[in-house]
């Protein structure tokens, strides 16, 4: 099957969705407020600690070990966030893959299946980067073992969702990418209402913070968002 | 006959699945998928998946 641009939401959607009820239906726009909300927050912490860290040296220069504790929390915050975001998704391949620690021949057919899940070009980023890349229509989702981005804004922005299959126990890699995608073709927006958010911000914030071997693929959904 | 016996254990194997909480779904040609309840036989392929939940 030839992935193209997926995830119309079927006329049930995802059975999983309709189960949170309490939960706001996910949209092209909450998923862009929330993406403001994370900016706004991200300005404000840097704000609340770069100021005072500034003042204080302005007001007298000798605060400066009390300025630059400031200046590192200024820093420091949204850096473990954009961090945490990154390590959320965890790439077919990676230390802590499910790959890591199963049986290989299980591994092997479980990724020989994802692949004919996939076109060609995403079945050598599975290979490569560990993570099978789907065009939605939110942007472009790069899909893990655990954990997904949504790389939209033409490639500027990079949201991060913690999702996972519900009983993954024992179950090998590239089925978990596998069961995740599949989910994700169903319904975009139903996969998106289940899935947490867990940051929202700049690609240039998450890359450095993914696994070497995962960038790549954040490059490629990049290129792709920007069309 | 054989194609009727065949529908029907592939059908008693089907709801076996999402008896068990599995989710069927058939992919379209356009790369979207659809849930499916009962076996669609005309489909080439009926991929079973585990429900998925937030992390």
């Amino acid at each position: 099957m030839e992935p193209g641009l997926a995830a119309a939401p079927p006329a049930g959607g995802l059975a999983e969705a309709a189960r949170l009820g309490w939960r706001e239906e996910a949209s092209a726009r909450s998923v862009r407020r929330d993406g403001r909300r994370w900016t706004a927050w991200t300005c404000w912490i840097v704000g609340v600690f770069a100021v005072p860290g500034v003042l204080l040296l302005a007001i007298e220069p000798l605060t400066f070990p009390a300025a630059a504790i400031c200046l590192a929390h200024a820093w420091a915050i949204p850096w473990l966030q954009a961090r945490r975001g990154a390590r959320q998704v965890v790439a077919i391949g990676s230390e802590r893959s499910a790959g890591a620690r199963a049986d290989g021949e299980a591994e092997r057919v479980a990724l020989g299946l994802l692949g004919d899940l996939l076109g060609h070009s995403e079945r050598e980023l599975v290979a490569t980067a560990g993570l099978a890349m789907q065009r939605g229509e939110l942007g472009v989702w790069l899909v893990g073992e655990r954990g997904a981005l949504l790389v939209r804004s033409r490639g500027r922005r990079v949201d991060s969702w913690c999702v996972r299959v519900g009983d993954d126990a024992g179950l090998p890699a590239g089925d978990r990418v596998a069961h995740l995608l599949l989910a994700l073709r169903e319904d975009e927006l139903g996969f998106a209402k289940v899935a947490n958010l867990g940051f929202s911000g700049a690609s240039w914030r998450v890359r450095p913070e993914l696994e070497p071997r995962a960038r790549p693929a954040l490059d490629a959904a990049r290129a792709l968002a920007r069309g | 006959m054989a194609a009727d016996g065949s529908a029907e254990a592939a059908r008693a194997a089907l709801d076996a699945e999402l008896e068990r909480g599995m989710v069927a779904a058939v992919s379209r040609p356009d790369g979207t998928a659809e849930v499916v309840r009962e076996l669609p036989l005309e489909a080439e392929l009926v991929v079973l998946r585990r429900p998925i939940a937030g992390g």
